[in-house]
C-alpha cells in the first residue's frame, strides 16, 4: 500500500554472501569502475610541485601531468580524466580561462583550481561554472586528496 | 637536541614545528649558528621526525634562514617528509634552503 512502512525482520540481505558457485565467477574479467584507478589530470608548471603530487598520489590515482593550458586541453581531448586539478597561474593562461575552455566540450568534468587568491570565488560565481571549485594555497596534500575524493 | 661537528651543527626539529615550539626552537637554532665562525659552516635541521609544520613553523624556518644569511652561513633541511617538501615548494621557500631528501 502506498505510504505504508513495512518492516521485514531477518538477516540484512546486504550482508549475505553469494553462493559458493558464484564466488570467483568474475575473476579475470576487467576491473569494475569502482576498482579502476581514477585518472587525475594535474596542470602545474612548477617541477617541485609536480614531484610532490607524484610522490604523494601516484599509487592512489592514475596521474597525468600537463604544464601549460594548451597541453592540458590536448590531454583532456585525448583521454578525458575523472577530475582535473588546475593551477591558477600557468605560463600561457590562467586556471579560470582554462576551466572555461574545458567546459565547452566537457560540461560535467569536475575541476579543482589551486590558487593563493580569494578573489577567485566571485570569478567562479559570476561565470556560473558548475562542477568546479577551488582550494586555497597553502594547503596540505591530504586536503587536496580529500577534495579529489569528494568529487570522484 | 644538538650535535656539533667542525663546520656544521645538527639540530633535531620537534614533531610539530609551530606555535607551541617556535620560540625554543628558534633560540636553539640561533645559538647554534652563532657558535660557528661567521662566514663559515652550516646548520643542519633534521626534520626526520617532524610530522607537521604550520605557518608559525614556516616563519621560524625563514627567520633562522635570514639569520644564517646575515652571518653568511647555510641552512640544510634534512629528510623533510612529503608534506613539508610540498609546503616549502608551494610557498616558494624551498629555494632558500638546501634540502637533503630521504634516501630511496
Amino acid at each position: 500500500m502506498p505510504g505504508t512502512l513495512v518492516t521485514v525482520e531477518g538477516p540484512n540481505p546486504c550482508n549475505c554472501l553469494p553462493p559458493a558457485w558464484m564466488r570467483g565467477a568474475f575473476e579475470g574479467l576487467p576491473m569494475s569502475s569502482e576498482r579502476r584507478r581514477r585518472r587525475v589530470l594535474i596542470v602545474e608548471d612548477e617541477p617541485a610541485l609536480r614531484l610532490s603530487y607524484e610522490r604523494h598520489f601516484n599509487p592512489r590515482y592514475d596521474l597525468v601531468f600537463a604544464s601549460t593550458g594548451a597541453e592540458a586541453l590536448a590531454k583532456v581531448e585525448a583521454e578525458p580524466p575523472d577530475v582535473a586539478v588546475l593551477d591558477m597561474r600557468l605560463p600561457d593562461t590562467d586556471g579560470v580561462d582554462l576551466l572555461r575552455r574545458i567546459r565547452i566540450r566537457h560540461p560535467t568534468l569536475p575541476v579543482i583550481i589551486t590558487t593563493a587568491y580569494m578573489s577567485i570565488e566571485p570569478q567562479l560565481k559570476v561565470l556560473d561554472l558548475p562542477h568546479s571549485g577551488y582550494i586555497l594555497k597553502p594547503f596540505r596534500l591530504d586536503e587536496l586528496g580529500a577534495r579529489i575524493d569528494a568529487v570522484l | 637536541m644538538m650535535a656539533t661537528h667542525d663546520k656544521a651543527r645538527d639540530l633535531v626539529a620537534p614533531q610539530r614545528l609551530g606555535l607551541d615550539t617556535r620560540v625554543e626552537f628558534r633560540q636553539t637554532a640561533v645559538q647554534a649558528l652563532e657558535a660557528l665562525p661567521e662566514g663559515t659552516g652550516c646548520l643542519v635541521i633534521d626534520l626526520s621526525n617532524t610530522r607537521q609544520v604550520d605557518s608559525a613553523g614556516l616563519g621560524v624556518l625563514m627567520l633562522i634562514q635570514r639569520r644564517a644569511a646575515e652571518r653568511r652561513q647555510a641552512v640544510v633541511l634534512r629528510h623533510p617528509n612529503d608534506e613539508i617538501r610540498f609546503l616549502l615548494a608551494i610557498t616558494k621557500l624551498a629555494g632558500l634552503f638546501t634540502i637533503e631528501p630521504v634516501s630511496g
